[in-house]
């Protein structure tokens, strides 16, 4: 009886250190255990206790949020184009000065508005040695055009028209004149994809194991944890400065603070701005911020009462708010006060304010918008550091002219929802343009797209149809200066702050600069000597 | 015993099901919409609508419980909605590193836990009496993100001896199993020092030391296995809670456990990943139950005994049936 009863026991015990062992040796599907393998890492990354600065041969980042897929064609997710920029690549790239140069294609040219004809690299292959073609290219054009992701910026594409004339050229005819196309080819979003791979895999497998034609090669994603990488042989271009990428997935952004101060990692992105200071002044880390392409604002919900039909008190909110010290108590000093609808780096932008601070303006404005002894209104938005500090000055300050502010904070997934059918009041925004063209800085305003603003004007869709549309750079910026004074007379949302952004690196880590758009290209990345 | 044990697991069944039945009705009626969240703020509605329609989301709530528990019967705990992975791949991806985890720290709570509260017991109002209560005091009121935290910034920023997050080496499960396993240890130290004191001061101890038997003796092979049995308990749930995933530990130290898988899935409103994650939380406690109960037989002889007597019980019943020997 003893006999079977320790018998009994020590079957529990094997069950569990099975259990626990478990895992550890499946592979191949690009999931494996976060156990498996590891040991290769843990050597390259030397995270242990390594602080020292000499060269290294991995490059390994921390980043904030695992991406759902690394299909191009399948999301918009900035670390999942991050990862990317080493494995796809586009037809043009922008050097450090903004301009267009030439990346798989070689050449480019505009016959008419609608007809853009390019001339291919004929040097370039897959990862699995194929050569990429022009067909390969008009595939891609195809699925972009195609996706809900990418068809804001695609969309133009007449995918049935658009000719490969032979393996290194093609002709992309567009259904419409759409100004802002080759800026959009030229960003991470428009990567290459193998006809043949592509279909071959299935879209599954590719969105876990991506081929393209960039100097990395996919190796294994293992979930939940990191993403990896090694260096393609094979590469037309100038091949990388480090063998292998490891893309560590750390969500909580102190760890990642901490991660890149013991030398865990060599980059670190989305560090909180409490953090920043010390990175900078920290000798064996470096800083690396600028302003981006994004703009904050408070969108009010133009559907909705009181904020529908009444101009008078959008802007007696406006001017409620002491724009200086709003962005000052929220963003800590990281942000700059808006003075139009989209970042000054964009093409065509003009300042048009800020609002000056005028509590009894406000107040007049309100009694002439109905309302002479204030109003409540309710303040709705999801849990962050930021849109908790802005939800209390911003209640203060409206409370100083009459404006009652409920503030309801919500978790992310309900507040999309109600944001989706229209029950959001008001709440703080963040849009980074991902391309650098005031179409992609306005893409919340088009009525079509609004889920938000619900202002339903159509003059609006009129003035950025034209810009989109018309092809003459100084039109273009004439007409994106009128939609910005009608945007500004109408206050169908009150712009706040350009916030700036930021990410950390080893000392050793050059060749990294910052991208306003903040899809970082890693391709150029080197690690100094100590 | 067989009998009972058949038994346990039969019973496991019908709680397993409305384990689904509650955490399906939990999500159908939690506000959110997959749906939008896959797609992002700037889809068309029409878009949203079509994805909407495509993953079933608008059909009615029992058709889409019904469909669940029809691919639940052919071993299909379905696809997550954001990676488009398999859910038990999702899940068999993170259960050995949250399994292992959770059997480290059990351990070494069980290695420190259990003699650390012996020797308190013991050694009653001693000093190491005192220390050893005022540090299961600290470890239980100490919260756990704040203890994560000290560590790394001692161990791994300052000193520089342990790294800081991720799981890729023996030196990396160091500093997460001692967070974790510190309210463990600090229980179970409490648990067996009390447990103990209880037993040492029952009659038949004072009989084996009557009889001449030495300390050690005493304490090993007559109060010990008694007091074993609160203290099991208390492993049992301390493991459990471990298993169900250490969310914030696991958060801190970058570790891909099930516990961060959940959080993740129910944030983006990935039903099928967070009804699968808690099946198979519960298919695991209920094993763990098991186990322990049996273990409880082991310690203690007199429960074996009742299991036993159980099993009695039902043999005349039996008998009866056979017409053969009604009373026995």
């Amino acid at each position: 009886m003893k006999k079977r009863w320790i018998s009994l026991l020590l079957a529990s015990l094997m069950t569990l250190s099975l259990a626990a062992c478990g895992g550890s040796e499946s592979g191949g599907s690009g999931s494996e255990a976060a156990a498996g393998n590891t040991q290769s890492f843990a050597e390259n990354s030397g995270a242990a206790a390594s602080t020292g600065t000499g060269t290294k041969d991995t490059l390994i980042v921390a980043l904030p949020v695992e991406p759902a897929t690394l299909d191009p064609f399948m999301h918009t997710n900035q670390n999942g184009f991050m990862c990317t920029s080493l494995v796809l690549e586009s037809l043009l790239k922008k050097n450090d000065d903004g301009e267009l140069i030439p990346w798989l294609a070689t050449e480019w040219a505009y016959e008419d508005d609608t007809t853009l004809n390019f001339t291919l690299r004929d040097d370039v292959t897959f990862h699995d040695g194929s050569k990429m073609t022009a067909q390969d290219v008009k595939f891609t054009l195809t699925q972009l055009a195609q996706s809900s992701f990418h068809s804001t910026f695609f969309g133009c594409i007449d995918t049935e028209n658009t000719t490969v004339i032979d393996d290194t050229h093609i002709q992309v005819k567009l259904l419409y004149p759409y100004a802002p196309l080759l800026e959009a080819l030229a960003t991470l979003r428009a990567g290459i994809v193998s006809e043949s791979i592509y279909n071959e895999m299935g879209p599954d497998e590719f969105a876990r194991h991506p081929v393209g034609t960039g100097p990395m090669q996919f190796s294994q994603w293992v979930t939940g944890d990191r993403i990896e990488m090694t260096r393609y042989d094979g590469y037309w271009g100038e091949p990388t400065a480090f063998e292998n990428f490891v893309a560590r997935v750390i969500v909580e952004a102190s760890s990642r603070t901490i991660e890149l101060e013991t030398g865990g990692v060599d980059i670190a992105f989305e560090l909180p701005s409490a953090d920043w200071s010390r990175i900078n002044e920290n000798p064996e880390t470096q800083l690396i911020s600028g302003n981006t392409q994004g703009i904050s604002y408070l969108c009010l919900n133009n559907s909705m009462e009181p904020i529908a039909g009444n101009e008078t008190l959008r802007k007696a909110l406006a001017y409620g708010l002491d724009m200086e010290n709003l962005v000052l108590a929220t963003w800590q000093g990281t942000a700059d006060v808006a003075d139009t609808f989209y970042a000054p780096m964009i093409l065509g932008h003009k300042t048009e304010g800020p609002l000056e601070y005028n509590p009894e303006l406000a107040k007049e404005m309100l009694a002439e918008a109905g309302y002479p002894d204030g109003l409540d209104v309710t303040y709705m938005t999801y849990e962050s550091a930021i849109n908790q500090a802005f939800a209390e000055v911003l209640k203060n300050m409206w409370g100083q002219i009459g404006v009652n502010v409920s503030i309801q904070f919500l978790d992310l997934a309900t507040f999309t929802e109600m944001n989706n059918s229209g029950e959001i009041t008001m709440a703080l925004m963040t849009n980074t343009a991902s391309i650098n063209d005031p179409s992609a800085a306005l893409v919340a305003w088009p009525t079509s797209r609004t889920i938000s603003l619900r202002h339903g004007d159509a003059h609006i869709d009129e003035l950025l149809q034209a810009g989109q549309q018309t092809m003459d750079e100084q039109e273009r910026i004439a007409i994106y200066g009128e939609l910005q004074d009608y945007l500004w007379e109408k206050m169908y949302a009150i712009p706040i702050a350009f916030p700036r952004n930021a990410y950390g690196a080893r000392s050793n880590v050059a060749n990294l600069p910052f991208y306003p758009d903040l899809m970082v290209d890693l391709t150029r990345v080197q690690f100094t000597e100590a | 015993m067989l009998r009972y044990i058949i038994r346990r697991i039969l019973v496991t069944i019908p709680v397993l099901i409305g384990v689904t039945l509650i955490i399906f009705t939990l999500m159908y009626f939690t506000k959110g919409d997959p749906a939008r969240m896959i797609l992002g703020d700037m889809a068309t509605e029409e878009e949203v609508e079509e994805l909407r329609e495509e993953m079933g989301l608008n059909d009615p709530f029992l058709v889409r419980y019904g469909n669940y528990m029809l691919d639940l019967f052919h071993g299909d705990l379905g696809d997550s909605y954001v990676t488009g992975l398999p859910v038990t791949e999702e899940i068999m991806a993170r259960l050995p590193v949250t399994m292992r985890l959770a059997v480290y720290s059990c351990a070494l709570s069980v290695i420190i836990g259990i003699p650390v509260g012996i020797l308190s017991a013991v050694k009653q109002y001693s000093i190491l009496d005192n220390v050893a209560t005022l540090l299961a005091l600290l470890g239980i009121t100490i919260p756990s993100f704040w203890l994560a935290m000290m560590l790394i910034l001692v161990f791994s920023v300052n000193l520089g001896w342990l790294p800081a997050s991720g799981l890729y080496g023996w030196q990396y499960y160091i500093l997460p199993v001692i967070s974790i396993s510190a309210v463990s240890i600090a229980t179970i130290t409490r648990m067996t020092r009390s447990s103990m004191l209880e037993v040492i001061r029952q009659d038949y101890i004072r009989t084996a030391r009557a009889k001449g038997q030495t300390e050690a003796k005493i304490i090993t092979k007559h109060a010990l296995k008694n007091a074993l049995i609160p203290v099991i308990t208390v492993i049992g749930i301390q493991f459990a809670s471990g298993m169900s995933g250490a969310v914030v530990n696991e958060q801190i130290f970058a570790i891909p456990g099930i516990g961060k898988m959940m959080v993740d899935a129910i944030k983006a409103r990935n039903y099928p990943v967070v009804q699968g994650g808690v099946l198979i939380i519960a298919l695991l406690f209920s094993i763990l139950n098991l186990i322990i109960d049996l273990l409880y037989a082991f310690v203690d002889p007199r429960i074996k005994t009742q299991y036993a007597r159980k099993k009695e019980k039902h043999k005349p019943q039996e008998l009866a049936a056979g017409g053969e020997e009604v009373s026995a």
